[in-house]
């Protein structure tokens, strides 16, 4: 029976291989760690930097960018089946800060209703002011910061009810 | 000069710092608390701590640098670009201590400084310039009355502004009293000064800029074009020399534009005069620099002087060693500004820890580099790592060594423009010539780095998923 794996690449890319998807790629050793490759006819060289074989964990560098690549074995895939991982929640309800800066002002206040692309905050980061719109329509839950403050990328300014 | 102070930090810092060297003047590095693992804390002879990270108690408080050029003995202070470099006051106050400015008058600073004061001193030498108003304003009425009458689209920039802070396009008459608020407010929070000014905006535009240099004895010369028009944000990313659209007889006739421009505000040392130029390659005056370009490599390359020792030459009263009949171009210089910003996301900066950071190196590579491996990125400052500079006979072979040295220049840890001039080296309107400061809105798809990262990922996942193969069939091998 064919063996499935998952490989996710730079916690941004997910792949599903089996043994047959290396069946068009055409792999020369040019290198103690580096590989000629051609895949659509198109030639490619690539090195593999680190390889960590029982954390299945692998690093490769093709033209100028480097990739962190994760496998999931088939042992894995079959434990995230029976439903041990947890499950992520999509929705959007709050805005982070995409940058680290001083947040200048805020336009909107708790309880306010926007509409999506509302102005929501201006975040100064490097001498650029920059406007923080509304990703979606709803009704300001709370705002976690207060003008004048400076936040880290990723800290949390708004939440949506 | 025998002791020179640097006042400013990054790659220009470090640039400075090597031709003072050259010609074996000591220097004096100044530094902010972040900065203290910097390379120019490193290679000057002297580094002196003139306080916090924010650059108005650092790098922008003239009585710390001055106090420091005293008690170090520095005879001279060069301000590099941005920070305190197109500063009048400044030129003043370190003129006045009996330290050397290593730049133009206070008053050639001042009078170009301002961009309406500026228009009206070139005016007697008949430059050609473009419509707007003809002072500063921050009235969004009034705006509104003058940009009626000169036609949307308009462009609304800050009087005291450069390097694209406090500058905005307005499209139409609607948009017009929000995007005055966030120009003014930018440009009282960079410069201290909310005067706006409003011009009509030129379609097709490209940015054309010409290097003159003038010495204290009456000689002014030009260093031939930079081609900037590769820009975003307002702020160029890609800049060349030559540029390809000029030809011999424009090119001189810009030169001498500029020359005149460097001569109505008596101007000396290395200067820059920016000017746009239409798509009938009609030019106008945009406005003087009175300092050092960020992009002046790329002069520095096609004509094989080293502007940083010329501007320290005449400084120290020496006449310009050449004419400009000794000036020719040779070959084609590209710069990449390599900035900590992310293209796939608006290029917002994205800071961090340089994780990972090797230069490239080879024959007609060059960079200009202001960080080590295991640095940050701090959050006060513009957010340029370096400059990666590459020349060779002609554009075609310049464009493939910036792929090249591109794919050879490791930075993990933030996200950088580098992907991004990939993007533009490959792409058929930059290799062509033919495109203006429009090109990132018209040609810019991040979608076009994101599946060639996309498709990489992938090859990548197949080559570790066939090591892994192949290290499982190894490390069965005993059990067999």
């Amino acid at each position: 029976m064919a063996e499935f794996f998952r490989a996710r690449v730079n916690s941004t890319y997910e792949f599903d291989l089996s043994e047959t998807s290396l069946s068009d790629m055409d792999q020369i050793r040019t290198g103690p760690d580096a590989y000629h490759i051609l895949k659509d006819n198109r030639s490619v060289h690539i090195t593999v930097e680190s390889s960590d074989f029982f954390n299945a964990r692998y690093t490769i560098r093709i033209e100028g960018e480097t990739f962190e690549v994760d496998l999931d074995t088939p042992l894995d895939l079959f434990i995230e089946k029976m439903g041990f991982a947890v499950a992520g929640d999509n929705a959007v309800d709050k805005v982070a800060a995409p940058m680290p800066g001083l947040l200048l002002s805020i336009y909107v206040t708790e309880g306010q209703e926007v509409e999506k692309d509302t102005p929501l905050l201006v975040l100064e980061a490097m001498k650029m002011e920059n406007v923080i719109l509304s990703p979606r329509k709803g009704i300001i839950d709370s705002i976690m910061v207060s003008q004048g403050t400076s936040v880290e990328k990723g800290t949390v300014l708004i939440s949506f009810r | 000069m025998k002791k020179l102070l640097i006042a400013n930090r990054g790659e220009i810092a470090v640039r400075i710092i090597h031709s003072a060297h050259k010609m074996g003047i000591a220097t004096v590095a100044v530094y902010s608390d972040v900065d203290r693992d910097a390379p120019h804390v490193q290679l000057a002879g002297e580094a002196w701590n003139i306080g916090g990270p924010d650059s108005a108690s650092s790098y922008l408080d003239m009585d710390k640098i001055i106090a420091v050029a005293k008690s170090s003995g520095a005879d001279a202070i060069h301000p590099g670009y941005g920070f305190l470099s197109e500063n009048a006051a400044f030129a003043e106050r370190v003129t006045s201590e009996g330290i050397i400015f290593v730049g133009p008058s206070p008053e050639s600073i001042r009078v170009m400084g301002s961009k309406l004061e500026a228009k009206a001193t070139v005016s007697a030498y008949d430059i050609p310039m473009v419509p707007g108003t003809e002072a500063a304003i921050t009235d969004a009425e009034a705006a509104m009355e003058i940009a009626r009458k000169i036609g949307f689209p308009i462009l609304i920039k800050a009087s005291a502004g450069g390097g694209g802070k406090g500058m905005r396009i307005v499209e139409k008459e609607g948009d017009l009293a929000s995007q005055m608020e966030r120009a003014i407010s930018e440009a009282k929070a960079a410069f201290g000064d909310g005067a706006v000014f409003i011009e009509k905006y030129v379609s097709s535009p490209r940015h054309i800029e010409v290097q003159v240099l003038a010495d204290t004895h009456g000689n002014t010369v030009h260093l031939f074009e930079r081609e900037c028009s590769i820009q975003r944000r307002h702020q160029k990313v890609v800049e060349e020399a030559p540029s390809s659209v000029l030809t011999p007889e424009l090119r001189e006739k810009m030169g001498q534009a500029a020359i005149h421009v460097a001569r109505s505000c008596n101007y000396v040392g290395a200067g820059t005069v920016e000017f746009l130029l239409d798509a009938s390659h009609n030019f106008y005056f945009l406005e003087m620099n009175t300092r050092l370009q960020v992009e002046h490599p790329v002069t520095e390359l096609v004509t094989g002087k080293d502007l940083v020792r010329l501007q320290i030459e005449i400084a120290m009263g020496q006449e310009l060693p050449f004419k400009q009949e000794d000036l020719a171009l040779k070959g084609h210089a590209i710069e990449l500004r390599v900035y900590a910003e992310d293209p796939l996301n608006n290029f917002l900066p994205s800071t961090g820890t340089l994780e990972t950071y090797q230069l490239p190196s080879g024959p007609g590579i060059r960079v200009d580099n202001g960080f080590k491996e295991k640095m940050k990125v701090p959050i006060y400052y513009d957010p340029m790592l370096s400059k990666l500079i590459c020349y060779a006979n002609d554009r075609t072979e310049a464009i493939q060594l910036m792929l090249k040295a591109i794919e050879n220049y490791r930075v993990e840890g933030v996200e950088t423009t580098l992907s991004f001039g990939s993007f533009v080296m490959q792409h058929p309107a930059f290799k062509s010539g033919e495109f203006d400061t429009h090109f990132v809105k018209q040609y810019y798809d991040p979608e076009v780095i994101a599946r060639t990262r996309e498709y990489k990922a992938h090859l990548a996942a197949l080559v570790a998923f066939s090591e892994y193969l192949k290290d499982r069939k190894i490390l069965r091998l005993p059990n067999a």
